[in-house]
């Protein structure tokens, strides 16, 4: 087994000025500052480079992106204005697509390479171009994990390596949007499903289960902020620092089953990867209490993690796994409850029929993951 | 609330990881380590292990010292980067306890800068990055962590005292957890470091740095301590609790590095630089004493704790208002009856210290930055009533 | 070209009011306050230690002589340095807000030089803004238990004057 998290997170009010210290402290002289072009919130780019400014930095050049996703082209343009102004580091402050661009274009630098296609493999040595990121829509979990994504013509390009990580995440609140209700519960459970897969995984070490168990931490949190209809800023924090941590547990996570059938059905709905995956994973954490009964210590971990150990002494041990669901399910009724967030997958097109193909879809990864996907599907129908 | 985390050491973990470290290395390019290590851990037989594992990647060492002593010193850091300079070596790797891998970081920082003395380079993270020698850490003990932490503790002989070294520079690029490195630990030695390992996981999670990461991470060792302490000890042949041990140091390093420790650890280094009493007796010592000076502000931690360690049922049968009380006591008595057992004297007396030198490791101790981060203030009067309490 | 920051001028003339009040404080108090002395003696003599914002030119400079504080000019090298790591972070510990002990736990300061020397400084600033700021600050800040050893009215007037 082993474990990797290259990144440094940086969480709180200060978290942005600490960045520039960071960086300076790693000799950077020159970092170049890739934002997204949208006139909404023009206000973080003004406030990254003040930052800077104070800092006796010079920012050379800012480059904006348009549209969604990655892809080759912006990539390589951010590529060659990287090398034009020689630039010496890369801050990412954005969604997903801005996150994603700002590792692909690392790689091929660090690399020295000018296409995408020339990516070889991610380069094993750190190297000298520090990366920071910062995400302006949180609980994408995008900023810890070890994968970029790319849009081709007709492709999605996956890049997995631990090297993708950035040396730095930045949570600072002032760079970050409120999210809005249905988000919000959107980012809560998506944190919660990659941390609790982190936390029961077999591939799981301890330094991932403890990861996963902070993140689990914040997203109890996030909940009682939607409780007590706190100030925004309060829930954003607790939301943006359980994905970052949810993003690094997951990392250690290696054959996901849940992952895969997720990618099925997300592209039979059209529906984002991340919302199916919340969809999902209630159900698919039901399948396995009942099925896979070798991992008992794992799931009442879940349950101690999500109601403390005042609560949790009292569970009778035998009690312990079932009750590890059950929380989790309370968590989804006052989500939907909430938000309106919807988990049917009714409510988004699904059809009947559609549930058997995909389950024989899913046969190629053996029997059992067939009849995972029976059990799953059927009961977010 | 501000807080900076980092844990950006590669880990590898299970019978066989050292091997892991010899890919890492291959893959890197790095040919011609200089292996640290001590003359105890070379006569088991570990640098032999170590050397033919990591010689499966090719790897071959260019130099090795076996003569790092019990407490790590600037006179050893010096000499071994003469060693590492006259044999062109590339990277570091340092296999043995506390004062081997506190050694080998010195070293580290010494080769990375343009200095000529370590106690130029004192400070708190105030080092800019370096020149980037590859280093490795094989841990041989379960307790210091300090094969995840940006902390070195070196002595200065000539004044008998402790430096403090704090820069993330100190951390390695890659260690490997594996039980046979700590198989051979004699069960004495399993005991006092596992104290040390329990002291750095409590005062990591009292401190008033802790974070909500560093916390899930000094709980998590809190749990495998419980599950693996007893069973270490009783059975020192046991793979899988050796294994838990290690694991359990680890996330403890990881939570002080990032939260950093407290009172226990300010009077210890104290204890240590002027009077020789050895780190981890001085936790065994200090720490429930330290605890009950704690216990008006860290009750609720306390009680928490008490779960993690003592289990659910202790925790569930005890009143809600005692739980950081018992924690205390649960504490107390197991380290009353190890260092029994074992033959550990808890008092101060019995390591050589008198009453007239109580002013004087009070003084030490009230300037480590440990007593910064004990979360209730501590004045000097704090520090000489808990002396006078395990003298 | 060597670029210039864009001083945030507010906060960089208050950091720096804030600053010529603590130096007065911190000679001051090395003269009236038994506790500031003890402390000092720990400090071998010509000791200088300079508390800054980074990335600007060092903002406070003191330095022991014969058993007291006293002004040290900038160009002195630092035997001490404590930098804030930026103006944004070292505003709320200068006016009260949070103790310089926080400083330490939250990251915001690096130092150069001996750890042990930082934390008996980091006492005396405790024991100084005791002094300094009002009752209302303090009892948040400080913990409590600094007992003052002459009236905060003499060491405003020790502070500004000299005295």
């Amino acid at each position: 087994m082993e474990f990797y998290a290259k990144s440094k997170i940086l969480s709180g009010e200060d978290a942005l000025s600490n960045l520039v210290h960071e960086l300076k402290m790693k000799n950077v002289m020159r970092p170049i500052l890739i934002s997204e072009k949208v006139d909404e919130y023009p206000s973080f780019i003004r406030k990254a480079r003040e930052a800077f400014d104070n800092d006796k930095l010079k920012v050379p050049y800012i480059a904006l992106i348009k549209g969604e996703t990655a892809n080759a082209d912006t990539v390589e343009t951010i590529v060659e204005k990287c090398k034009e102004v020689n630039a010496d580091a890369i801050v990412a402050i954005g969604r997903e697509s801005v996150i994603d661009t700002a590792k692909i274009a690392r790689e091929l630098l660090r690399a020295k390479v000018k296409s995408v296609k020339d990516i070889k493999s991610i380069c094993e040595t750190d190297g000298d171009m520090p990366l920071a990121v910062a995400s302006v829509f949180v609980g994408t979990a995008t900023e810890g994990s070890n994968t970029a994504y790319m849009y081709g013509e007709n492709e999605k390009i996956k890049f997995v390596s631990p090297n993708l990580t950035p040396e730095f995440i930045v949570i600072d609140d002032k760079l970050a949007l409120n999210p809005h209700r249905r988000r919000a519960a959107s980012s809560v459970m998506y944190a919660l499903a990659l941390s609790v897969i982190a936390t029961i995984g077999k591939d799981s070490s301890f330094v991932s289960e403890a990861t996963a168990r902070a993140a689990i931490g914040f997203v109890v949190g996030a909940i009682d902020r939607l409780k007590e209809g706190t100030r925004a800023r309060k829930l954003l924090k607790n939301i943006a620092n359980a994905s970052v941590l949810a993003g690094i547990a997951y990392n250690a996570v290696k054959n996901d089953i849940l992952s895969k059938l997720s990618v099925t059905v997300s592209r039979e709905l059209r529906i984002p990867y991340s919302k199916t995956y919340s969809m999902l994973f209630p159900h698919y954490y039901e399948y396995l209490i009942n099925n896979d009964i070798n991992n008992e210590e794992r799931y009442s971990s879940v349950l101690l993690s999500l109601i403390g150990e005042e609560r949790y002494a009292f569970v009778p041990v035998s009690r312990r796994v079932s009750d590890s669901y059950k929380a989790i399910r309370n968590i989804i009724d006052f989500l939907e409850d909430k938000s309106g967030f919807r988990y049917n997958l009714s409510d988004f097109g699904m059809k009947l029929p559609a549930i058997e193909k995909i389950a024989k879809e899913m046969g190629k990864y053996g029997e059992d993951a067939a009849d995972m996907a029976r059990f799953t599907l059927s009961r977010t129908y | 609330m501000y807080f900076e985390f980092i844990d950006n050491v590669r880990m590898y973990f299970g019978e066989g990881s050292v091997e892991k470290v010899g890919e890492y290395f291959s893959r890197i390019g790095s040919e011609r380590p200089l292996l640290i290590s001590g003359p105890v851990i070379n006569k088991v037989g570990l640098v032999d292990i170590v050397t033919k594992d990591l010689s499966k990647s090719g790897v071959k060492i260019k130099a090795i010292y076996i003569d790092v002593p019990k407490d790590s010193s600037v006179e050893v850091v010096e000499e071994l980067v003469d060693i590492y300079v006259n044999n062109n070596c590339d990277s570091l790797i340092a296999l043995g306890g506390g004062s081997v891998i506190d050694t080998a970081k010195g070293v580290k920082l010494l080769l990375e800068s343009e200095k000529s003395s370590l106690f130029d380079m004192q400070g708190i993270d105030n080092l800019k990055a370096g020149k980037g020698i590859p280093f490795a850490i094989l841990p041989t003990t379960s307790g210091t962590g300090s094969e995840a932490t940006k902390v070195a503790v070196i002595s200065d002989t000539q004044n008998h005292v402790k430096h403090e070294f704090i820069s993330e520079r100190l951390l390695p690029d890659v260690t490997a957890i594996d039980p046979r490195l700590t198989l051979t630990l004699p069960v004495r030695a399993t005991v006092s470091t596992a104290f040390d390992m329990l002291t750095h996981a409590i005062e990591a999670f009292t401190s008033a740095q802790k974070n909500p990461i560093s916390d899930a991470f000094a709980l998590k060792a809190m749990e495998l301590f419980k599950e693996n302490f007893f069973i270490a000890v009783s059975d020192t042949g046991n793979k899988k609790a050796r294994q838990g041990m290690a694991e359990a140091s680890l996330l403890a390093g990881i939570a002080f590095s990032n939260s950093m420790v407290g009172l226990a650890h300010a009077i210890g280094h104290s204890l240590g630089g002027a009077y020789g009493i050895s780190h981890d007796v001085a936790m065994m010592i200090l720490l429930p004493e330290v605890m009950r000076f704690n216990l008006d502000a860290l009750d609720k931690e306390y009680a928490t704790a008490l779960y993690h360690i003592a289990g659910s049922d202790m925790y569930a049968e005890t009143p809600p208002e005692r739980r950081g009380a018992m924690a205390i006591k649960f504490i107390a008595d197991i380290i009353a009856e190890y260092s029994a057992n074992y033959g550990i004297a808890l008092k101060l007396k019995d390591h050589g210290i008198t009453s007239s030198d109580i002013e004087k490791i009070a003084d030490g101790a009230m300037r480590d930055g440990a007593v910064l981060a004990n979360k209730k203030r501590v004045r000097r009067d704090d520090v000489i009533a808990v002396l006078k309490a395990v003298m | 070209m060597r670029h210039e920051p864009k001083y945030k001028v507010g906060k960089a003339m208050l950091a720096g009011i804030i600053f010529a009040f603590l130096k007065g404080g911190m000679k001051a108090a090395s003269r009236l306050d038994s506790n500031v002395k003890e402390l000092i003696d720990t400090f071998p003599e010509g000791y200088v230690i300079t508390l800054r914002i980074l990335p600007y030119k060092p903002c406070m400079s003191i330095k022991k002589s014969n058993g007291k504080f006293v002004g040290a000019k900038r160009e002195d090298t630092p035997d001490l340095e404590i930098a804030f790591k930026n103006i944004d972070v070292a505003i709320p510990y200068l006016i009260g807000k949070r103790s310089i002990r926080d400083a330490y736990c939250r990251s915001s300061i690096v130092t150069r030089g001996s750890v042990g020397d930082t934390v008996a400084l980091v006492e005396c600033f405790n024991i100084v803004e005791n002094y300094l700021f009002p009752n209302l600050i303090t009892s948040k800040i400080l913990d409590g238990g600094y007992k003052k050893q002459v009236s905060s009215l003499r060491m405003y007037l020790g502070a500004i004057f000299g005295v």
